[in-house]
């Protein structure tokens, strides 16, 4: 069995009987045994719940009722989305023996579909800060380098997709939580637009940022799963009831005639990049342009405008959700998310309304930008990975986030690789569409992917 | 970035919030509470009045 393959190659085989759910399972079982004590990707793995999915998922393949093109495929989940029967812990000690009685929307979906559920995935503490070296479990280590950080919040989700222990998985995006660890990792990860997909029965950090969606080592794969988590969820207060389009409709048309603008001021300004980034955008440019899509320059307000509305709306939220348990058990929390979180406390109701009257004038500018747009390219990261114990803890206020503009303006945003850095880390590049127009973004991030090489190398830690 | 708050203010915002902190959990705060205000400035600066809060309210009962 080939150590490394994506969703849409394991599903036509899979189909066509060629490969085995078990056998899938059974070597992706091994690969995590192998690997994560090095990686510390999984706080749990299910290993039996996993060999019972992959025998039904085979027994329904060889008697000619498949589930479609997830049926068969080994995943996991970022471990705040609920799991029924299965700890469910937020890396956290204060939900460290928490076990739910019902899966989270987008968990159900996902099994529904016929995924091999693998086990629970790394994440810092509640879906903020890390890494954390205090807390019941230690933190994710990037593939390429173990000695470096994956980035976060859904580090486990991206260390474990980049090392190949599991097809895709699920993240969350409150800030830039699927994007910064898909970008480290050199994956693919996709924030959908606010509103597709549920965020019912996956712990809550922020309610007006959070987002939920997948993480895959190809856009293609990306649009796969989501296919099946996006929709309609009547439980989710912000679910928006609008049809699902099919992500995969658009893949292979090429991006002639797409225009394409720059946020250039994000990246070679507001927050500059290295070298290696910026090299890396520039050459996603070149390529996107030699394909016909048409490349034009596009300013917004500062960087940091964005980040100073995102964060005071963030901390206010998260601190709202959190502020019984920091009253109670303030000292179980690691230091890293209750420092931060603390700061919520400080911020008056006035401060948090004039974030949210600032939101919406920056959603008017960006819907402006993008009238005569089809995609924006930024920077997702500013370099490659940085090493684990080098990480600041304060770094979320010293330097503006590239992420952070499109959870604030729930705008759909994708990291995609575009190449790799001095130290041999993953360097990559963040796409944004118009909203809930996530099929033009797989569109143009598959275009992109399949016109360079990037993803035929994989970290030698996992045999790549 | 110098802080605009003195300890005894910033001490009596912290008594506000009920966090049980410890002395240094506080100087901890204070050290970087500059940047949560210079934050806040960044979002405080005028806007029109019909500037209303990014936020749709569906009223119906889901």
């Amino acid at each position: 069995m080939s150590e490394f393959i994506t969703i849409a190659d394991a599903s036509k085989q899979i189909a066509a009987k060629q490969l085995s759910p078990v056998e899938l399972a059974k070597d992706r079982l091994a690969r995590a045994k192998k690997l994560d004590g090095t990686l510390h990707a999984f706080l749990l793995l299910t290993e039996d719940r996993a060999l019972a999915d992959a025998s039904k998922a085979e027994a329904r393949i060889m008697a000619g009722r498949p589930k479609g093109p997830l049926d068969g495929i080994p995943i996991a989940h970022k471990d705040i989305y609920n799991t029924a029967g299965i700890r469910t812990t937020g890396h956290s000690k204060l939900l460290e023996h928490n076990v739910p009685t019902k899966d989270a929307v987008t968990v159900t979906k996902l099994a529904d579909a016929g995924t091999v559920m693998m086990g629970k995935l790394a994440t810092h503490e509640f879906a903020m800060g890390g890494p954390s070296f205090d807390l019941p479990w230690p933190p994710a280590r990037n593939p390429w380098n173990p000695e470096h950080f994956t980035s976060g919040s859904s580090s486990g989700t991206g260390a474990a997709v980049a090392a190949g222990l599991i097809l895709g998985g699920t993240g969350s995006d409150t800030g830039g939580s699927i994007r910064g660890p898909a970008a480290l990792c050199g994956i693919a990860g996709i924030k959908p637009t606010y509103g597709l997909c549920s965020r019912a029965g996956v712990l809550p950090l922020s309610f007006t940022m959070d987002h939920t969606g997948p993480m895959a080592w190809t856009v293609e794969d990306c649009a796969i799963l989501l296919q099946v988590m996006a929709g309609y969820d009547p439980s989710d207060p912000a679910s928006a009831n609008r049809p699902t389009p099919n992500f995969t409709s658009e893949l292979g048309l090429g991006v002639k005639g797409l225009r394409i603008g720059v946020v250039r001021h994000f990246f070679e300004s507001d927050h500059p990049v290295s070298p290696a980034t910026k090299q890396g955008i520039d050459h996603a440019l070149d390529v996107l342009e030699h394909l016909g899509a048409e490349i034009r320059d596009v300013t917004l307000s500062p960087l940091v405008d964005y980040h100073a509305a995102g964060s005071i709306i963030l901390t206010s939220e998260a601190y709202a959700v959190h502020e019984p348990w920091l009253k109670e058990r303030f000292n179980d929390y690691g230091e890293l998310f209750r420092d931060r979180i603390a700061l919520g406390g400080l911020i008056r109701a006035s401060d948090y309304v004039q974030a949210l009257r600032r939101r919406r004038l920056l959603c008017l500018e960006l819907t402006n930008a993008m009238a005569g747009l089809d995609i924006l390219v930024s920077a997702s990261q500013t370099g490659e990975a940085p090493k684990i114990k080098e990480v600041p803890k304060w770094g979320n206020l010293e330097n503006p986030s590239l992420t952070m503009p499109f959870n604030l303006t729930g705008f759909p945003a994708m990291s995609v690789c575009s190449g790799f850095g001095v130290g041999g880390l993953p360097v990559c590049v963040q796409l944004i569409a118009k909203p809930f127009a996530e099929t033009t973004l797989f569109r143009v991030g598959h275009a992109y992917e399949t016109a360079t090489n990037w993803r035929a190398r994989r970290p030698a830690l996992a045999g790549g | 970035m110098t802080s605009t708050i003195t300890p005894e203010a910033f001490d009596a915002l912290i008594a506000q919030t009920g966090l049980p902190l410890s002395a240094e959990q506080k100087a901890t705060l204070l050290a970087v509470y500059p940047r949560l205000q210079a934050m806040i400035a960044q979002i405080t600066e005028p806007m029109p009045r019909e500037a209303e809060p990014g936020l749709i309210f569906v009223p119906e009962v889901r």
